[in-house]
């Protein structure tokens, strides 16, 4: 979980500093715990109970909530659905990213802060807002994407983007696409900005072409803030609320669960269909997904990364 | 870097803002449709309004009562950034630069806090809200905020202490300065631009979030910009598409003033706090 380096570099062992530092840890610990930690040992303690949320009795029924939530089809709609869009984040908006970034912080670019500013562009918008924005232009009739096509001379192609099973998950998964390539772009041109730049011309020496430099320089000195950046977007990914609440309210979910992520089905369970316990199982399973698959990535990124630390 | 041998910069140019078009085009129709009316974005999309339409913001900024909704977002992103700097460096300088019984499990249990959805434990959090007596509130908004957020800043802060030579603690302790007086006045001096990063993100993580609003606030006064913008998408304004637009747009200003003058400084805190290489 080393993604950002914690240094210990304690000065003192004196004794006097334990009460100024566990004054200094009260105040936030507090507060973390009451509203994190806190919730998220209620959330572990309620999954092991059938607790619709408001009654008085509570009953300890084991894994029973487990078996009856991973039954039912919302459930694994959700989880299939979670699992695609994380693995759409952690490889295209980082990827498509990775690339952009290279081509304009070539030496041989000029304007590159107008650039750096076009690519950037989505991310003054909130996702929510982004979101909000897509859903008028996904419209089937008042849509700006169908009026352009239909100018485009297909008048009989409306096709319904968020009312359609097979569309609907797509379209989301473009406003995730459309909205954190932006943060990508910008973090991956500050990082290629610090690459020593000798390391390039010494490879140029030796003959190395465009696509090696790139493959065998830029990649690998770009291993760790990838790391960074792929784990971020695979968690955003995993919980894509801010994309799905905005595109298919009222209906939360899309048409036949279509779009329904982890984070939907907890929020219909617990507000709508009153069942505290099978909310808390969902609650669960999103945050095993999440822990597995954060040290999964890690795993993968240290197994198949030369030894060799080229920076 | 990719040290392309095109000397004909105008084909790269090219090129760049081809790829680019995905992300600054939808961007510039919006614009251009928030001056628009209804009925030529309807008809004819593409085409630059006839007549630049500034009613529609003011229409948005008063009517849709988006004034309102700016200042419950000033509130909330303003509180969050405080409460979130004080916490952070206070918790950032604690584990990093002193001794104490269960540093090494605050630092597991912070890490932790980070790859924690708050989806996972919505309905218990709002339980507690409901206890403290501060349900569907501001202070609700930003105590959860600060509370679910506060982990990435400090790491950061943690990483930016760590950047600063012992010396500077050591000089002072045997000055006999006290340890709250090297805190105040010689550790957060050298973390300035550590804090400025987290002031910035944590204003905008606020300003942008919908996640946490839309938990919380159900009385539609409270409602933050996002929240705002997401109703007016679904009641009185169904087929006023650009009352939303324009609202979209007003709802940038915080983020395009901090990407003008911080965005240096919010990159290199960034990429220098430990997440270089």
């Amino acid at each position: 979980m080393k993604f950002i380096n914690f240094n210990i570099n304690i000065s003192s062992k004196n004794k006097d500093t334990y009460y100024f530092a566990l004054f200094l840890i009260f105040p936030g610990i507090l507060l973390f715990s009451i509203f994190v930690l806190l919730p998220v040992i209620e959330t572990l303690f309620i999954s092991f109970t059938n607790w619709n949320g408001y009654s008085k009795n509570i009953n300890y029924v084991g894994f029973d909530t487990y078996f009856k939530v991973i039954d039912t089809y919302p459930f694994s709609q959700a989880l299939r659905n979670s699992i695609i869009f994380g693995i759409f984040g952690l490889i295209v908006p980082p990827t498509i990213a990775l690339i952009a970034a290279a081509i304009v912080e070539d030496p041989n670019v000029k304007y590159k802060a107008t650039y750096r500013f076009l690519f950037f562009v989505p991310y003054f918008f909130s996702m929510g807002v982004a979101a909000a924005v897509f859903c008028r232009a996904y419209d089937p009739t008042y849509g700006v994407i169908n009026n352009v096509i239909q100018s485009l001379g297909f008048p009989d192609f409306k096709p319904q983007w968020l009312g359609n099973h097979i569309l609907a998950l797509p379209s989301a998964m473009v406003v995730l696409l459309w909205h954190e390539t932006a943060i990508c772009f910008i973090v991956y041109s500050a990082a290629i900005q610090q690459i020593d730049k000798e390391i390039y011309n010494a490879a140029k020496v030796d003959g190395a072409n465009i696509v090696q430099l790139f493959w065998n320089i830029t990649i690998p000195s770009l291993r760790k803030i990838t790391l960074f950046i792929r784990t971020i977007m695979m968690i955003v990914g995993f919980t894509p609320y801010a994309v799905i609440y905005p595109l298919t309210t009222p209906g939360l979910g899309g048409p036949y669960y279509a779009t329904e992520i982890l984070p939907t089905l907890i929020f219909k369970k617990a507000r709508i269909g009153s069942s505290a316990g099978e909310a808390a199982v969902v609650g669960v399973i999103m945050v095993l997904l999440v822990l597995f698959s954060v040290y999964l990535l890690k795993y993968i990124s240290e197994r198949f990364t030369p030894s060799v630390d080229t920076n | 870097m990719l040290a392309i041998k095109i000397n004909n910069n105008i084909l790269l140019s090219v090129l760049i803002l081809i790829l680019a078009l995905p992300y600054f085009g939808p961007t510039l129709w919006l614009v251009m449709a928030s001056l628009s009316t209804n009925n030529q974005i309807i008809t004819d999309p593409l085409s630059f309004p006839n007549q630049l339409n500034y009613e529609n913001y003011l229409y948005a900024w008063n009517k849709a009562n988006l004034s309102n909704y700016v200042g419950n977002s000033l509130i909330v992103s303003s509180f969050t950034s405080i409460l979130t700097v004080i916490l952070a460096t206070m918790l950032g300088y604690a584990i990093t630069k002193l001794i104490f019984p269960g540093r090494r499990f605050i630092y597991l249990i912070i890490i932790t806090g980070i790859v924690m959805p708050v989806f996972a434990y919505m309905e218990p959090l709002i339980r507690i809200t409901r206890t403290l007596g501060i349900g569907d509130s501001l202070i609700a908004l930003i105590l959860t905020t600060t509370a679910t957020y506060l982990p990435v800043p400090t790491l950061l802060m943690s990483s930016f202490f760590a950047m600063i030579p012992n010396d500077f603690v050591d000089a002072g302790r045997v000055e006999g300065v006290s340890e709250l007086n090297i805190f105040m006045f010689i550790m957060i001096p050298l973390a300035i631009p550590g804090l400025l990063t987290i002031i910035i993100f944590s204003f905008l993580w606020a300003w942008n979030d919908i996640l946490l609003p839309s938990i919380f606030l159900s009385s539609a006064d409270k409602y933050t910009v996002p929240m705002a913008i997401l109703t007016l998408k679904e009641n009185q304004f169904r087929q006023d598409h650009v009352v939303v637009f324009a609202a979209a747009i007003i709802s940038t200003v915080p983020m395009i003033i901090v990407y003008l003058f911080f965005m240096k400084q919010f990159i290199t805190g960034l990429t220098s706090g430990g997440l270089r290489g």
